[in-house]
C-alpha cells in the first residue's frame, strides 16, 4: 500500500463531509422556514402537541440522512479527488501516478503530504439559516391571540346582534312572529354571528342588513295594519263617547238609537277585521264586550253601564296598539313618521261634544257627520292631526341620484374686439334713456365687490387713456391710479 | 501494484537531471539574461521538436543556436532564407560528375539541412516553394530527392527565426508548417542590467566557450530517460481537454475562445504538449508529469497553432491572452465542485 493513500482517504472524507455539511445547512434554512409555517398553521387552528419537538428533531434527522445519501450518490470521482490532492500538494503528478504505477521509490523523497483544506463560502447560507431560525422562533413564540388575529381578525358586531335579538323578541312578544319563526330568525342570527370574520366583513354586514330589512318589512306592515285598526277604534270610541253625552230625553231617543245602530255596525266591522282582541282585555271587560257585541249584533242597544264598559274595552285595545307602535318605534323597526301617526286619545283629537249636538239635531250617517264636523273641530292638533282629507305627511327626502340640472343656454356676448366704435368723447359718457334703462340689465342689483357682468380687461396700452381720464380738467379724484 | 510498470528510480533520473542542469548552466553562462528561454529551448530539444524564435534582429538568436551546438557537440548549420533561395539550396542537389572510370553520374551534394541543428534565419523571407521543402525534413527528418529518401543525422532540430517587423516581401508561414514547430518562443529584449554585463564582459560580442560539453552518450541518455517519464492519465486527460477547449464549439471552451478563435489546435499540439511536459518534468527532476508541467509549456506549444478571427484583430487580442484565459478557467482536475467550494493548500 502506498503511503499516500491514508492522506488521500482523509482528504476524500473531508471533501465528502464538507459537501454533507453544506447540503445540511442549506436545507436546514428551507426546513426551518417550512417548520415555521407548519407551526404557525397548527397554532392558528389548534394547539401544538406536547411532544412537538420530537417531530421536529425526527424531521431534521431525516433531512440529515437525505443529505448524506444524496451527497454519497454525488460524491466526486476519486480519480479527480486524487488529481486535486496532487495539485494542491504540488506533487508533480506523483500522487496521480501512484494509482497507476509503483511510486514507492519516490514517496520517501516527496515527504509527507499535507491535507488540503476544503473551504466553503458559507456566509449567505448561514445568513439564510439564521433568518429562517428567527422566523421559526417567532412562529413558535408569537402569542396565540396575535396569531389568531392574523389568521382570522374578529368582526365587532355584538351590538348589531344584540339589537336584532331585541327586535326579534319584540316581534315575537307582539305576536307578529310565531315562536317558530322567531326561533328560526334567532338561529340564523347566531349563525351569522358565529361565521363573522374580519377577512370578509361585507358578507356578514350584508347578512345582517338582510335580516334587519326583513324585520323592518314585517314590522312596518304590522304597524300599518295597526294604524288602520287604531283609526277605526278611534272612530268607534268617538261615536260611543258622543252617544254617552246625549241627553237622556225622549226626543233624543231616536238619535241615540240611530247612533247605537251605527256603533253596532262599526263594532261588528272592527270585530270582523280583528281589531277587537278580547284576549287583550281583563276577564270582566272581555265578558262585558262579548255581551255588548252580542246585543249590538241582535240590534239591541247596550245600556249605559254596558256602553261605559264597551268604551273602556275600546280604550284598552287602543292602548294595546299604541304600545305596539311604541315598542316597534323604540327598536327602530318602523320609521319615525309612521310612529308619529300613533297618537293616544280620540280620533284626531276631536271633541265628542259637537258630534253629540249633531246627532241630537240631525241624526244621520256617522261618516257624513264627521265630514261636516271636520273643518270646525280640527286645529287642536298639529299639521297631521284633525279631520283634514289630505293629512300632511313628511316622508324621507327624495334621492338626488340621477337628478340632472336643466341646461340653460346663455345669451350671446359681444367680445370687446368686435364692439363698434360709436364715438370718442373727452368727458364721461352720457347716459341716455332715463331710469328705465338704468333699472335694467345685469348690473341693476349689482353691489360693490359682487363682480361685473362684463369685465373688460385694461391692457397696458390703455394706461395712458385711463390716466388722462382721471386727470381731465374739472375732475379732481381723490387719487390717480398708477 | 506489483504488476504495474515501475517509475524511473531516483538513481536513474538524477544523472539525467544533472546533465540538463549542466547544459542550462552553460547556456546561462554563455548567453546572459536568458534563463527561462534556455530552459524552454532545452525542453524543446529534449522533446525532439523544432523551435520557432520570433524576435528583433540582434537579440542573440544565432548565438543561442551556436551555443547549443557547442554545448551538445552537435553539427550546426545556418541558412539565411531569402526570396530567391531555392529548395536545392537547402536540401542539396545532384551534380553531374565524372567518376574515376571516366563515366559520368549524378552525385548528390547534401545541402545545409544535413546537420544536427539547422538555423533557418528569417524563414519567412523564403518563397513558399522553399518553405514547403522544409516540411518533410521537419516532420519525417528525411529528404527525398529524385525518388531517393535520405535520412537526416540524428538528432535533427530546426531552429527557425522570423522577424516580426519588416513584413514587406515576406511569405507568412502556412499553418501546416507552423504546426510542425513544437514551440514558438518570443525573443524579448534583455533588461538594462544584462545589457550592462554584456557590454562589459563581451567585447566585440564574442561568445565565451563553454567549459563543459555534453557527450553523445549524455544526449542519448537524456532521450532514453525522456521516454520513461511517466504521464499520468489525469494529466493526459487535462492535455486532451485543454486542446479540445481551444475549439470554439467545444462545451468547455471559455468565452474568449468562443469569441476570438476561428480554429483550435490540432492533435499534433496535444502530442507536442505531452512531450514538452515530460521534458519539463525531467528538467525539474521528477519522474512524473504534473499539471504544472503542462501549464509551463501550454502557451509556447499552442500560441502559434491557434487561428484567431478578425474580431480578435479588431480588439487587439493575441493568442497568448486567449490561452491565459483558457488556462485560468479550465480546471485541471475536472473536479466538479460547487462554485462556492474551493480547495486550499493546507
Amino acid at each position: 500500500m502506498s503511503t499516500i493513500d491514508p492522506a488521500l482517504q482523509s482528504f476524500v472524507r473531508r471533501v465528502h463531509a464538507m459537501m454533507i455539511y453544506r447540503s445540511v445547512l442549506r436545507w436546514s434554512a428551507l426546513w426551518l422556514m417550512i417548520a415555521g409555517v407548519v407551526v404557525l398553521g397548527i397554532r392558528f387552528t389548534s394547539d401544538l402537541p406536547g411532544d412537538w419537538w420530537k417531530y421536529l428533531l425526527a424531521s431534521w434527522a431525516l433531512l440529515v440522512a437525505i443529505a448524506w445519501y444524496r451527497e454519497s450518490q454525488r460524491r466526486p470521482d476519486p480519480k479527480q479527488l486524487r488529481a486535486a490532492f496532487d495539485r494542491q500538494n504540488h506533487a508533480g503528478g506523483l500522487v496521480m501516478a501512484a494509482a497507476e504505477v509503483d511510486t514507492r521509490s519516490w514517496e520517501a523523497r516527496s515527504g509527507s503530504l499535507a491535507l488540503p483544506s476544503v473551504q466553503w463560502h458559507s456566509g449567505s447560507a448561514w445568513l439564510g439559516t439564521i433568518l429562517a431560525l428567527v422566523f421559526f422562533i417567532t412562529a413558535l413564540l408569537l402569542p396565540v391571540k396575535y396569531a389568531r388575529l392574523i389568521a382570522d381578525p374578529p368582526l365587532e358586531i355584538s351590538q348589531q346582534v344584540e339589537d336584532l335579538h331585541e327586535q326579534i323578541d319584540v316581534l315575537e312578544s307582539e305576536y307578529i312572529l310565531s315562536p317558530q319563526q322567531a326561533e328560526n330568525k334567532r338561529e340564523e342570527l347566531d349563525r351569522i354571528a358565529e361565521q363573522a370574520s374580519g377577512l370578509n366583513p361585507s358578507k356578514t354586514w350584508e347578512a345582517l342588513d338582510q335580516l334587519l330589512h326583513t324585520n323592518e318589512q314585517i314590522a312596518q306592515q304590522q304597524a300599518e295594519d295597526a294604524l288602520s285598526k287604531l283609526n277605526a277604534l278611534n272612530e268607534a270610541s268617538l261615536l260611543g263617547k258622543a252617544l254617552e253625552m246625549l241627553p237622556k230625553g225622549l226626543e233624543d231617543q231616536k238619535a241615540f238609537e240611530e247612533g247605537l245602530k251605527q256603533l253596532g255596525q262599526l263594532m261588528n266591522q272592527l270585530n270582523q277585521d280583528g281589531a277587537l282582541d278580547p284576549n287583550n282585555l281583563p276577564p270582566e271587560l272581555q265578558k262585558a264586550m262579548q255581551q255588548a257585541l252580542k246585543q249590538l249584533g241582535q240590534g239591541e242597544g247596550p245600556d249605559a253601564e254596558q256602553l261605559k264598559q264597551l268604551l273602556e274595552a275600546l280604550e284598552n285595545n287602543q292602548d294595546q296598539l299604541l304600545d305596539l307602535a311604541r315598542q316597534l318605534a323604540q327598536k327602530g323597526l318602523i320609521p319615525p313618521n309612521l310612529a308619529d301617526q300613533f297618537q293616544p286619545g280620540e280620533l284626531g283629537g276631536l271633541d265628542p261634544g259637537p258630534l253629540a249636538d249633531l246627532l241630537k239635531q240631525h241624526g244621520g250617517d256617522f261618516q257624513e257627520l264627521l265630514e261636516q264636523l271636520g273643518p270646525e273641530l280640527g286645529g287642536r292638533g298639529d299639521a297631521n292631526r284633525g279631520p283634514g282629507h289630505a293629512p300632511l305627511l313628511y316622508g324621507n327626502e327624495s334621492s338626488e341620484e340621477g337628478a340632472e340640472f336643466q341646461e340653460q343656454k346663455l345669451g350671446l356676448s359681444v367680445p370687446l374686439e368686435q364692439a363698434k366704435l360709436a364715438g370718442v368723447t373727452i368727458t364721461a359718457p352720457e347716459v341716455t334713456g332715463g331710469e328705465a334703462i338704468l333699472g335694467q340689465g345685469a348690473l341693476n342689483t349689482a353691489q360693490a365687490g359682487g363682480g361685473n357682468a362684463l369685465a373688460a380687461p385694461v391692457l397696458p396700452r390703455h394706461r395712458t387713456a385711463v390716466k388722462r381720464f382721471f386727470t381731465r380738467p374739472g375732475v379732481n379724484p381723490p387719487s390717480v391710479p398708477e | 501494484m506489483s504488476d504495474s510498470p515501475a517509475l524511473l528510480k531516483p538513481a536513474e533520473l538524477d544523472p539525467a537531471t544533472a546533465i540538463t542542469r549542466q547544459i542550462c548552466e552553460q547556456m546561462d553562462r554563455c548567453l546572459l539574461g536568458r534563463e527561462s528561454l534556455h530552459r524552454l529551448v532545452l525542453t524543446g530539444l529534449l522533446s525532439r521538436g523544432h523551435i520557432l524564435l520570433e524576435g528583433l534582429p540582434g537579440l542573440g538568436k544565432t548565438a543561442l543556436v551556436r551555443t547549443i551546438g557547442n554545448i551538445l557537440q552537435l553539427d550546426f548549420n545556418r541558412v539565411q532564407f531569402t526570396p530567391d533561395l531555392m529548395p536545392g539550396d537547402v536540401l542539396g542537389s545532384h551534380i553531374l560528375q565524372q567518376t574515376e572510370s571516366g563515366q559520368r553520374e549524378m552525385i548528390f551534394e547534401p545541402g545545409p539541412v544535413f546537420t544536427n541543428i539547422l538555423l533557418a534565419d528569417e524563414i519567412n523571407r523564403a518563397s513558399p516553394k522553399t518553405q514547403s521543402a522544409m516540411l518533410e525534413t521537419m516532420q519525417e527528418r528525411s529528404v527525398t530527392l529524385r525518388g531517393q529518401t535520405r535520412e537526416l543525422p540524428q538528432p535533427f532540430f530546426v531552429i527557425a527565426s522570423q522577424n516580426p517587423i519588416e513584413m514587406e516581401g515576406t511569405y507568412p508561414l502556412p499553418e501546416a508548417q507552423l504546426d510542425r514547430f513544437l514551440f514558438r518562443v518570443m525573443f524579448d529584449a534583455v533588461n538594462a542590467d544584462v545589457l550592462q554585463r554584456i557590454i562589459t564582459e563581451r567585447r566585440q560580442g564574442d561568445l565565451p566557450s563553454p567549459n563543459w560539453q555534453a557527450s553523445a552518450d549524455d544526449l542519448n541518455y537524456l532521450f532514453t530517460v525522456m521516454e520513461r517519464i511517466y504521464l499520468p492519465k489525469p494529466v493526459a486527460g487535462y492535455i486532451a481537454r485543454l486542446v479540445a477547449a481551444t475549439h470554439p464549439d467545444h462545451a468547455e471552451a471559455p468565452e474568449s475562445v468562443k469569441q476570438y478563435v476561428q480554429y483550435g489546435t490540432s492533435p499534433r499540439a496535444a502530442i507536442a504538449m505531452g512531450e514538452a511536459a515530460r521534458a519539463n518534468a525531467l528538467l525539474d527532476g521528477r519522474p512524473t508529469v504534473g499539471f504544472e508541467d503542462v501549464a509551463a509549456v501550454a502557451k509556447p506549444v499552442m500560441n502559434h497553432r491557434l487561428i484567431l478571427n478578425y474580431q480578435a484583430r479588431f480588439d487587439r487580442v493575441d493568442a497568448n491572452r486567449v490561452l491565459t484565459d483558457l488556462l485560468e478557467e479550465l480546471d485541471e482536475t475536472g473536479l466538479d465542485l460547487p462554485s462556492d467550494v474551493s480547495l486550499q493548500k493546507a
